[in-house]
């Protein structure tokens, strides 16, 4: 009978709503047709170790949020088309008054000194573009670094390779479509990197620019390309790659209370999911800032694109750096053999080095197993770099190796800046792309064992040492006993709220009170 | 106490709260791009107009123009643009040829009472090098160790002095710098006019008209003539064995064209393929879109494209983002 009466304190009103309030009905009603309950506790559930590293990954994902969002306004405004139009004379921009454009070009600059907010978000996107492979990078050298890719994430690894040759790609074609004399000399390096594909160059370069370069095709598919088909599958492989995420569980550094058989860290919901929240608005704010105050691109300085124009000190960005830098420093190889020219000075660097590069990366955990000493076991501890010393040289020499070739990429740049000879400047980066890597592996091998001897007390505070005359004369040195806060920090879990450790203890029996794992830490089996 | 760690991570905290703060505002500190004002081109002088200095006489079309002053590329007004074989010629009360052009440029030969002012100048500073009969001939008799400049015409004189190039810091130099000058324009004159006297030659020294010239032919002409050396935002860069094509960015009109009608160094010297109008529409560009740059996006840094654009990217972006996971991504304590 009170359950009809009409609540009249508070209290009344908060015991008809039931122990999930209205909220938890809505919920409770979904699920009783859509079985959502099953799911979102995985999903609410999902333990996240607490290590900032593991956040690098979710740059990435929120700088290609970022894409998506201004893409999407820039799609609002960008005509894909060569046509050619004449720019009105009454245009802020003076150099162009009256030029005859590409509509490519004109909707670009239109949009940057006409449209409220599209020079904001141009800069955006392409800062974005910038952050999105540049945290692709710096991930994947967390995950390579402490061999989170080992078995059984050979698959995830794939996937996040495949993602860094997607991202880098789109970001090519991106920075081709406003037809200005920089990417125009960039789509012209690209035809001259697909003439030089043997046997089916020729035919590969007429087929992409339906014709001879330039043509008239090219701007409007790559735009296509650009804004639907890589998105799309880079949106479904950022897809695959959660859910391998979420199946596999995350890996873990070793520390207090973790194995091979549990993960300890926050949960998804209450804790995780407000830091990464907050995480996606700072990605948001960075870029913001540097699509505000830092301009980037800006093409009504370079002008349209015209085969017969060209401006020196052109360079791509940044992730296509090392391409360029090998172009730059190979030697001029080039062949003639059965009246057929063999452009191996082109071939080489821009063909043969990165197919080189990318399925060296790919094929890295089945290399690892089979020439650096790796095993087939199944690991859910990461490693310490220093622990594995043959993989972190071999790392750190392959990264030097792509950072040479980037620098090597600004060669013009540098001559110019220092007053160098432009000709000391390439044979100096064509010795050092040679010898750095070789001396990479070495010293950083060397520095992983040297670290490895540091033993137990490796990241304690050093402790002093109490030195003692005894009666007899002697002195005695013993160590000092340990103070409050010589402890090490980042092997210890986060405490979680005494509110919720309280509400998961009573609730679950997953939750494990281990008497090594920290307080409030939410431990879980695999 | 405090740890680098805890100092690392209120470093980090304080970063990323100023983001929210200034990405709040960088919203609103986009304006749109208010109407430029336009100069309306005010062209009022043909060819026929008074454009000579005063107390010279001018004479209109390509007729009675001394033989040595033309160049050797034929009788075609185009083939000749910078010579005296133009619009307009100026004479003075004794005959000579002291300015020559037409509404686009004017070339115009230093006073001949500079003349011993000039050698003066030019025994101080100039004949330790070139020789004291301006000819590159070393008073032991070896030549060819340094240029001859009988015959170039004033506006060579007039780059290489006036941008400090010349007398030069270093004669051993591959390229010499530009610096800050070390003789005034009025010295500089002198030596050309002392130079000029020994066997006159064109270009004079130029003064380019840049009212009512046209940006958009200049920017045209500027991306197909000039920044495959130069680059597009002007900044100049390497070339081969130490030369360089230098910045644009403080050069004064006057050099700019002194440059585009002699060549100095490893420059072509633009006679035959771009007329007087031409050179003005450049460089109006060059002294109004590349010396002020319109850099409307935010901070337009010295226009060195991707690799600044990439460093910024990878430092402020990623860094930066690095640093915010590092704040919020660790375990609070």
């Amino acid at each position: 009978m009170t359950a009809v009466l009409k609540p009249r304190t508070k209290r009344q009103a908060k015991e008809a709503a039931g122990p999930y309030g209205k909220v938890g009905d809505a919920v409770a009603e979904l699920d009783e047709r859509l079985g959502i309950a099953k799911g979102g506790r995985t999903f609410l559930d999902k333990i996240f170790p607490d290590h900032w590293s593991f956040m690098l990954g979710e740059i990435a994902l929120y700088s290609f949020v970022i894409l998506l969002i201004t893409g999407i306004f820039l799609t609002l405004y960008f005509v894909p088309s060569q046509g050619l139009v004449k720019v009105p004379m009454n245009f802020p921009y003076k150099p162009l008054r009256g030029d005859t454009v590409s509509q490519a070009f004109m909707s670009t600059i239109n949009m940057s000194f006409n449209v409220r907010c599209g020079l904001l978000m141009r800069q955006m996107h392409h800062w974005a573009c910038d952050i999105f492979v540049g945290a692709i990078v710096v991930h994947m050298a967390r995950v390579f670094f402490t061999g989170a890719f080992r078995k059984p994430r050979e698959t995830n690894w794939l996937v996040g390779t495949t993602l860094l040759i997607l991202a880098i790609a789109n970001g090519f074609l991106g920075y081709s479509l406003p037809d200005d004399l920089v990417s125009g000399t960039g789509i012209r390096i690209a035809d001259s990197i697909m003439l030089s594909v043997p046997v089916v160059g020729s035919y590969l370069s007429y087929f992409v620019f339906g014709g001879n370069f330039p043509g008239q095709v090219v701007i409007a598919r790559f735009f296509i390309i650009h804004v639907l088909l890589v998105p799309l599958i880079i949106l479904g492989l950022v897809g695959a790659h959660l859910a391998l995420l979420v199946r596999q569980k995350h890996t873990q550094f070793p520390g207090k209370g973790r194995t091979e058989r549990n993960v300890v860290g926050s949960p998804m919901f209450p804790v995780f999911i407000f830091k990464t929240q907050g995480f996606l608005f700072m990605t948001f704010g960075v870029t913001a800032l540097l699509g505000a105050f830092a301009q980037i691109n800006p093409i009504w300085q370079f002008g349209q694109y015209i085969p017969s124009n060209i401006s020196y000190a052109v360079q791509p960005d940044w992730y296509m750096g090392f391409l360029d830098g090998l172009l730059r420093i190979f030697p001029a190889w080039e062949w003639n053999a059965w009246g057929h020219t063999i452009p191996f000075e082109v071939t080489f660097p821009a063909v043969i080095f990165p197919g080189i590069v990318f399925n060296v990366a790919m094929a890295w955990p089945i290399l690892e197993r089979k020439f650096f000493g790796g095993d087939n076991e199944i690991h859910h501890l990461l490693d310490r770099p220093r622990d594995v010393p043959k993989r972190t040289a071999f790392g750190v020499a392959f990264f030097a190796l792509l950072a040479t070739l980037f620098v090597a990429s600004s060669t013009d740049v540098l001559a110019n800046y220092f007053h160098v000879s432009l000709n000391t400047v390439l044979w100096t980066m064509r010795v050092l792309t040679i010898l750095i890597p070789l001396i990479a592996y070495p010293v950083t091998y060397k520095i992983c064992r040297e670290l490895q001897g540091g033993g137990a007390n490796m990241g304690k505070r050093k402790r002093p040492n109490d030195v003692v005359r005894t009666a007899e004369g002697e002195y005695v040195a013993t160590q000092a006993p340990v103070r409050p806060g010589d402890v090490h920090h980042e092997l210890d879990a986060t405490p979680v709220p005494t509110f919720i450790a309280a509400a998961v203890v009573a609730e679950a029996e997953e939750v494990v009170e281990s008497s090594d794992a920290t307080t409030g830490a939410r431990v879980v089996d695999r | 106490m405090v740890t680098m760690r805890a100092t690392l991570k209120k470093a980090a905290a304080g970063f990323s709260l100023s983001i929210v703060g200034l990405a709040a505002l960088s919203f609103l500190a986009t304006p749109l791009e208010s109407g430029a004002s336009t100069k309306i081109a005010a062209d009022g002088l043909g060819a026929t107009a008074q454009i000579c200095p005063t107390g010279t006489t001018q004479v209109a079309g390509r007729v009675g123009v001394p033989a040595n002053l033309v160049n050797e590329n034929g009788d075609t007004a185009k083939k000749n643009a910078g010579t005296a074989y133009s619009d307009v010629q100026c004479y003075n009360a004794a005959g000579e040829l002291v300015a020559y052009g037409n509404a686009d440029i004017l070339y115009e030969l230093p006073s001949s009472a500079l003349i011993p002012l000039g050698q003066q100048l030019y025994m101080q500073d100039c004949a330790s090098c070139h020789g004291v009969h301006a000819d590159g001939v070393l008073p032991n008799g070896t030549t060819g160790n340094y240029p001859d400049l009988t015959g170039l015409g004033p506006a060579t004189i007039n780059f290489w002095v006036t941008t400090g190039r010349m007398p030069a810091a270093n004669p051993r130099d591959v390229q010499a710098m530009r610096r800050q000058p070390r003789l005034t324009v009025f010295q500089s004159n002198a030596i050309a006019a002392w130079v000029n006297s020994l066997q006159p030659a064109t270009p004079y020294i130029p003064s380019a008209n840049l009212n009512g010239a046209n940006l958009t032919v200049g920017q045209d002409l500027f991306a197909l003539n000039c920044a495959a050396c130069h680059t597009i935002t002007g900044g100049g860069d390497a070339l081969a064995s130490s030369t360089y094509a230098p910045s644009l960015h403080v050069a004064t009109p006057t050099q700019i064209v002194d440059a585009i009608r002699t060549g100095p160094g490893n420059m072509p010297r633009f006679t035959g393929n771009l007329t007087d109008s031409q050179v003005r529409d450049i460089t109006a560009y060059v002294a109004e879109s590349i010396q002020k740059p319109t850099n409307i996006g935010g901070v337009g840094m010295g226009g060195l494209g991707p690799v600044a654009e990439g460093f910024i990217g990878l430092a402020l972006g990623v860094g930066g983002l690095m640093l915010v996971s590092f704040w919020v991504g660790d375990r609070s304590e």
